[in-house]
């Protein structure tokens, strides 16, 4: 029998697993470890944050804290919280003697003579209760009769009392009393305890109202926190916990956890990077103001910032700054793309210059004309509004008119008397509604009319170039406006010389040959003159390089007369909306309202400034351009216009209807990245980091052909999108308001978009922006105007002569009256080559040729801007009698008094040297309530005005003239600015002439 | 949840750092921040201080290259109150020379000194008399008072118009309480005008030292008390502009300078 087969060794058995045991518990181990430390600390970075902000947070607010004691304690000693500190503990020690006898007489006293009157008088009252209710249930006359003496008896008895005494002095007496007595004492004592508890509250309060006043001129005095304040904050970093901190938006389900990691952006102190040990990250937000109104609480941060707001496991990720997050956080300089996706109505929004920037430059840089950008074509957008608002109203009208001939029909046969009233009544009302339709369609016929004279293309009208312009310059313009014009709105098309010729040819021969009226030449010289202070350079600029003067809005006119006809030129200053008709069609070249205004110049200045114009050129060659009159060029010409969208901002004869070239915008933020045309060039974006809207628009922008890079195409296949020659500032503020352009998921109550007063703000914005008011005139606060930068408004003097600022317009005129100066500045249909407020101006107000509906919108803005109403009624004003009529003249006349020095008083000779309006025309312009403001401090008002402050003085609850008064003043006790303004607004032109005349001069 | 989704990941990266990672201690990343400097500011209260013994002097003359324009007369027909107080029209004080040396140019050492001065406390005084700023070029230290008065009968308004400094306008009746004033920042030939005498025109001067004059009627300048050092030199004119130069002095030094404005 072979023996069995040594069995197989057993690895189990005759092996050691030690080893292999050990190292799987070590790693299982070391894994645990590993693990439990990165799901505790590794994970959790922001748990570092914390702890490094505490630290660093606290050693600040402790070396705070003795900077902003000191200050307290400054402003503790100063004089005027002396004296309320004094008053307050003069109050104190007079209110703590009262209060300390109310104290004595309630608590020793009153009190507890109340409390053992009350237990006694109690007592009794239960027995009487207790025999009342016997009374009651008992079942015999006879034992309700003897339960009543009973009760009389008690009531009777004389009850032994020991009572303290009311004064508090402890003194003890022991008397007998009746019920009734006791009962009247009792009340007598709780009302005394009332009225003694109220007393004790009116001295606290009186105090308190001391005390109030100290703390609120504490305050107001001292910069920052005080020092009970920073120790709150310590105390408050002492008990920090250490947690994700959380912004939940209830209506949209956000989730914000920024600030787990960003403590300080909230802190009531303003925190440096240099105060928490450079750490960026722990900085207050940079503009409390706009937290102000957009609390985090309620709006959360990624929603205004972007970025991954739930991600707490890294920087990188909370930023969103990766490719799997489609909304990485703005780059700081993009910050303002995100005001843009709630504030898509406005072309201007407070606190936004960046964004304001880039709308402005899509609006004046002519973006608009090859790419639609929803609320950028408000004229046609809005006329196709109101187009659609009048065939409803129209449909709804003639359904009336049918249903009203029915019912009238069916009334005139109904039978029934009470029928056939009800059809005519009914019949009646559609009347009604009609009328009321017919008045609604009206005001939108009025705003149609307005909004087609005011829908016009970007650029100016071709049709006009050959009575116009030079006809050799028009090819040297079209290779590269910008070497002719830096800085011209004009973009370069990347155009062959062939190609320009040939839409040179086109445009050559379909304009209108009309015939210009032939015009003498001005004085050049006197011409400078006039641009250099009329206004004209609010718009435009003159000079190149660093000699350059005056707005970037128009052109630079630097050489104007190289491309210019004089004839023309006259033609368009006297007035920019005139027409030349063609001699055989008749057509002409509309201009629509021409963004240019009239400056009212007289016909020979108008040549004056024309012929400067024609001095400003260079000796640059021209070559012949017979070329421009080939008929063949012409054809080929026209294909080429087509291709390169030169209708999108142009009218060109024969492309009136050609529509736009461009992408639209509205959304183009958030367009997938890989619907960007990156070309070739994606790899090296994603390798080098800018494979992403911003990087795409930025290059895009800096070089529109940039995505050609690589490409072999055909000339007409390339990139059409032409170069505008951007400043690096420009692109950021046009990249921001592209990136802003979003469809936005927050929900619709975020977006701002008002429907009160607000709305007129918005949308008066557009106007202001469209026709450069802020070329001349400060609007909004900070805004420099382009007159402002002038070398000539350096001088002091010239300073005075700078157009008025318009920051509380519409609290200052009345609608009505803007509506009308609006309207006509010069305020007279014959006089018209002047200023109708302030003569004395050098730069003139123009005339815009604004349509109606432009008007109202203005009004609307300047009104709204200031809280103000369209409708103004101005108040009565009280009377002068002849006594305060002989007062207030005296007062004008008088020495101390300036007023007749700088206003205009109508008096052509005196008139020259006056700086300030004439007085006649307060009561039709401005509002009363303003005035006064205005006379008592205008600098509040009009910071840097030629109007001085400090004319009148408080005196008492009245404002009295600082100055000397004329001794008839002694014993008027009224009000010396009133006075004046009730005066101003009452005065005649006889008033004035009789004031000028006795006058001390 | 999530831990869950990470275990796989936790187990491979633990495995791969027990096969890989060998000491190389991964310790506290570089979480704490250096202590924020703790150190004072520089010591802010610290003002410079000249011995007198060593102090040195820099002065001078101002001259005009070439014929000074005649001064226009002012009218001051619009204010009898004025006019009424001087003989004869007085001229104006734009540019205001006698043989060749130019009056009210504003002198200063412009560059080259160290450290803070102690500001004046001494008032400088700025009258408003017969409708003419008395003196024309002033000049006065960061925070040391400047005193407005008028002496006319009439009212004015003074009315700075500074670029770096607060802009104010307040009027000032005849023989009023005096308007005082300190301006907290440096600023050159700030122009000060009344809006209701257009012609009146004083210039005061802003400087952080004390080391600065203003030409007298026969051009010269003395700038005293200046610590041993280089310094540049600038003189400042209304209407010329400005001319500079540079000046080296030791202690106790005195050095006499010239600067030259052109008049055309």
């Amino acid at each position: 029998m072979p023996k069995p087969a040594a069995p197989d060794i057993d690895p189990v058995v005759t092996k050691s697993l030690s080893v292999p045991l050990l190292v799987s518990t070590l790693i299982l181990t070391l894994t645990l470890v590993w693990g439990i430390y990165d799901e505790v600390y590794a994970m959790r970075p922001w748990k570092r944050f914390q702890a490094d902000f505490v630290e660093l947070y606290s050693s600040h607010l402790a070396k705070l804290k003795p900077e902003q004691a000191a200050k307290e304690k400054a402003v503790k000693e100063s004089a005027e919280y002396q004296d309320l500190q004094q008053q307050l503990e003069a109050a104190e020690a007079e209110a703590r003697q009262r209060m300390e006898e109310i104290d004595k007489v309630v608590n020793r006293g009153v009190t507890p003579r109340l409390l053992t009157a009350r237990q006694t008088f109690q007592v009794i009252k239960s027995e009487v209760d207790a025999l009342t209710y016997q009374i009651e249930v008992a079942s015999s006359d006879s034992a309700k009769q003897s339960l009543r003496d009973d009760i009389a008896a008690i009531k009777d008895r004389d009850v032994e009392i020991t009572l303290v005494a009311e004064d508090g002095s402890g003194e003890i007496t022991t008397a007998p009393m009746k019920f009734a007595v006791l009962e009247a004492e009792y009340l007598r004592l709780q009302n005394k305890r009332v009225e003694m508890q109220a007393e004790r509250a009116k001295l606290l309060e009186s105090a308190g109202q001391i005390r109030a006043k100290r703390d609120a001129y504490q305050a107001n005095q001292l910069a920052g926190l005080n020092e009970q304040q920073v120790d709150g904050l310590i105390a408050k970093m002492d008990n920090f916990g250490v947690d994700i901190k959380q912004i939940h938006l209830n209506d949209s389900d956000w989730v914000d956890r920024c600030e787990s990691c960003h403590l300080g952006i909230r802190e009531p102190v303003e925190i440096k990077a240099e105060d928490v040990g450079g750490r960026a990250e722990f900085i207050s937000h940079p503009s409390p103001d706009l937290l102000k109104i957009h609390n985090p609480d309620e709006f959360g941060c990624s929603t205004c910032h972007n970025g991954n707001g739930r991600a707490t496991r890294s920087a990188v990720k909370g930023h969103g700054r990766h490719k799997f997050w489609l909304w990485p956080m703005w780059q700081k300089e993009n910050v303002q793309a995100g005001c843009q996706q709630c504030h898509a109505r406005e072309v201007i929004t407070e606190q936004a210059n960046v964004l304001n920037k880039g709308r402005t430059l899509f609006l004046n840089k002519g973006c608009w004309g090859c790419h639609r950008f929803e609320g950028f074509d408000k004229e046609s957008d809005d006329l196709a509004q109101v187009q659609q608002h009048m065939s409803i109203i129209a449909d709804q009208k003639s359904a009336n008119e049918k249903e009203r001939r029915e019912s009238i029909a069916a009334g005139d046969t109904e039978q029934d008397t009470d029928k056939a009233d009800a059809l005519y009544k009914r019949a009646e009302l559609l009347t009604l509604r009609s009328a009321k339709l017919d008045a609604e369609y009206d005001a939108l016929v009025v705003d149609e009319v307005s909004l087609v004279q005011e829908a016009r293309k970007f650029g100016p009208n071709l049709k006009e170039i050959k009575v116009k312009l030079r006809k050799e310059w028009v090819p040297v313009w079209l290779k590269n406006p910008h070497d002719f014009r830096p800085g011209t709105k004009m973009p370069e098309f990347r155009l062959l010389d062939d190609e320009i010729q040939k839409i040179s040819a086109y445009l050559w021969q379909n304009a209108i040959d009309g015939k210009l009226q032939a015009h003498p030449q001005g004085d050049a010289a006197k011409g400078e003159e006039l641009f250099g202070t009329r206004g004209c350079l609010g718009c435009h600029s003159m000079g190149e390089g660093d000699d350059t003067q005056g707005g970037t809005f128009s052109a630079n006119l630097t050489r104007v007369g190289e491309k210019s006809n004089y004839d023309y030129l006259v033609r368009w200053i006297n007035n920019p909306a005139d027409v030349t008709p063609d001699p055989e069609t008749g057509e002409t070249a509309s201009h629509g309202i021409p963004v240019m205004p009239s400056l009212r110049l007289s016909m020979p200045e108008v040549r004056d400034v024309a012929s400067y114009l024609m001095t400003k050129k260079t000796d640059a060659p021209y070559a012949a351009a017979d070329f421009m009159d080939d008929p063949q060029m012409a054809k080929e010409g026209l294909t080429l216009i087509r291709h390169y969208g030169c209708a999108g901002c142009h009218e060109i004869r024969g492309l009136e209807e050609e529509g736009r070239i461009g992408t639209e915008l509205t959304l183009e933020g958030s367009k997938p990245v890989e619907r960007l045309d990156f070309a070739l060039l994606g790899h090296e974006a994603e390798a080098e980091g800018w494979y992403n809207h911003k990087g795409f628009f930025e290059r895009k922008l800096k070089d529109p052909a940039f995505y050609d890079q690589g490409k072999v195409k055909a000339h007409l296949e390339q990139l059409r999108m032409p170069n505008f020659h951007l400043s690096d500032d420009d692109i950021t503020a046009l990249t921001t308001f592209l990136l802003g352009a979003v469809d936005t998921t927050l929900p619709e109550h975020y977006r701002y978009q008002p429907e009160d007063d607000r709305r007129f703000v918005q949308e008066g914005w557009w106007i202001v922006r469209r026709y450069n008011c802020v070329g001349c005139h400060q609007i909004s606060f900070g805004g420099r105007t382009s007159l402002m930068g002038v070398p000539l408004y350096q001088d002091p003097d010239w300073k005075e002569q700078l157009p008025p600022q318009l920051y509380t317009q519409g609290a200052r005129v009345q609608p009505d009256w803007l509506l009308g100066f609006l309207e006509n500045p010069a305020l007279s249909e014959t006089d018209i080559h002047r200023n109708g407020i302030r003569t004395y101006l050098h730069a003139r107000m123009p005339t815009f040729n604004f349509s109606e509906r432009q008007i109202l919108k203005l009004s609307q803005f300047f009104m709204a801007r200031s809280s103000q109403s369209m409708t103004y009624v101005a108040p009565d004003m009280e009377p002068l009698t002849a006594t305060e009529q002989q007062l207030a003249r005296q007062l004008f006349q008088s020495r101390a008094a300036p007023c007749l020095k700088c206003h205009m008083t109508g008096n052509p000779a005196r008139d020259l040297r006056a700086t300030a309006p004439n007085f006649l025309t307060a009561s039709s312009r401005l509002k009363a309530d303003w005035t006064y403001r205005w006379m008592l401090e205008p600098a509040k008002i009009a910071p840097g005005t030629a109007m001085p402050s400090e004319l009148f003085r408080q005196d008492g609850d009245r404002w009295v003239f600082s100055g000397p008064l004329p001794a008839s003043f002694s014993g008027y006790e009224k009000d010396h600015a009133d006075l004046l303004v009730r005066y101003m607004f009452q005065l005649t032109p006889a008033e004035l002439s009789r004031l000028v005349a006795g006058g001390v001069q | 949840m999530r831990i869950w989704k990470t275990v796989p990941g936790w187990m491979m990266v633990g495995l791969m750092s027990f096969a890989l990672a060998c000491g190389g201690g991964g310790g506290e990343k570089g979480g704490d921040a250096a202590e924020p400097a703790g150190g004072e500011a520089a010591g802010s209260a610290d003002f410079v201080t000249v011995d007198p013994a060593k102090a040195a002097t820099v002065t001078g003359k101002i001259k005009l290259n070439g014929e000074a324009p005649a001064m226009p007369a002012i009218n001051m027909s619009a204010e009898p109150d004025c006019k009424g107080l001087h003989q004869s029209a007085p001229p104006a004080e734009v540019v205001v020379a006698s043989n060749g040396m130019l009056q009210n140019a504003f002198v200063w050492v412009k560059s080259g000194l160290n450290g803070k001065f102690q500001p004046s406390t001494t008032a400088v005084h700025l009258d408003q008399k017969g409708c003419i700023y008395q003196p024309h070029v002033l000049a006065v230290q960061v925070g040391q008072p400047l005193s407005i008065t008028n002496s006319d009968p009439t009212t004015h308004n003074v009315h700075p118009l500074p670029t770096t400094n607060r802009e104010w306008n307040k009027s000032q009746t005849g023989g009023g309480a005096p308007i005082d004033y300190q301006f907290p920042r440096q600023e050159i030939m700030i122009p000060v005008k009344c809006n209701i005498h257009p012609w009146m025109r004083s210039y005061v001067s802003v400087v952080d030292h004390p080391f600065f004059a203003v030409s007298s009627a026969d051009g010269s300048f003395t700038i005293k008390g200046l610590p041993a050092g280089t310094y540049t030199i600038e003189a400042v004119h209304e209407k010329l502009g400005s001319q500079e130069t540079s000046v080296t002095v030791g202690d106790a030094e005195s050095k006499d300078i010239e600067l030259t404005f052109s008049a055309s």
